[in-house]
């Protein structure tokens, strides 16, 4: 499994507030994977659903800010799903490097 | 054009902006809910609004700084941003609508604009817009 990522713990996806995302691209993250339970197993009953909801939104505003809308991904697995997880990471960090450092970061360095 | 940090601080600004996060936060009830006419509003319709609002709102905040430091025409922020500066001017009328720019007097015959200054700013009471 790769090291170039750095797990932030929340309680729900539904924590994960936009602004939260946005000052990690600010920060010079080069992408941002949201992990969530899965639609309709949500222990706080809504908070997907809440994540569902921004991402899209968020995506969008990337495109417009000239930011790869495919750096913030979403993605639903579940605490028992450790191989899913396993490939998610590895499949969004492969992703990444392939699109080369955040524009955010390029901005800072320079 | 702003700065790429610039165009983040703006964009966030946009997601906790009121208009934003209202619309966010009734999604069901819009969605699903009838109104007191009793229609609905489709999902795709939703999204298509949701996604303007947010483009309008991180528009008129990008121009709000653009002239939050020296009076501009719109030609001159439309400049700055790559926008057509009838959608510029537009902007500054309902920016000036909502007291958040004022008229700053003529160069070479256009209107100036520049970024109402803020209560913060002034440390004196703001005017809220209605």
């Amino acid at each position: 499994m790769p090291t170039e990522f750095r797990v932030i713990r929340v309680m729900c996806s539904g924590r994960v507030d936009p602004e939260h995302i946005l000052k990690a691209f600010s920060l010079g993250a080069d992408g941002v994977l949201v992990l969530g339970c899965h639609p309709a197993d949500c222990h706080y009953i809504g908070g997907n659903y809440r994540t569902r909801r921004r991402i899209p939104l968020l995506r969008t505003m990337l495109g417009q800010l000239g930011i790869d809308p495919t750096r913030l991904r979403l993605e639903w697995v579940s605490a028992s799903e450790g191989e899913r997880f396993q490939q998610t990471i590895t499949e969004f960090i492969g992703h990444i490097k392939s699109l080369g450092p955040s524009p955010v970061k390029q901005e800072v360095e320079r | 054009m702003n700065k790429l940090s610039e165009r983040m601080e703006a964009a966030q600004e946009v997601l906790d902006g009121e208009r934003v996060r209202w619309l966010l936060g009734k999604k069901t009830r819009l969605t699903q809910d009838e109104n007191v006419y009793g229609r609905q509003i489709a999902e795709n319709r939703y999204e298509l609004i949701l996604a303007n609002a947010a483009s309008t709102e991180l528009e008129r905040k990008l121009i709000l700084k653009e002239i939050s430091h020296q009076p501009r025409s719109a030609v001159e922020v439309a400049g700055a941003l790559d926008m057509e500066p009838s959608e510029v001017l537009r902007h500054f009328i309902a920016l000036r609508k909502w007291h958040l720019a004022e008229d700053a007097g003529e160069r070479e015959g256009a209107l100036l604009f520049r970024a109402t200054p803020t209560k913060a700013a002034t440390g004196s009471e703001g005017t809220k817009g209605g």
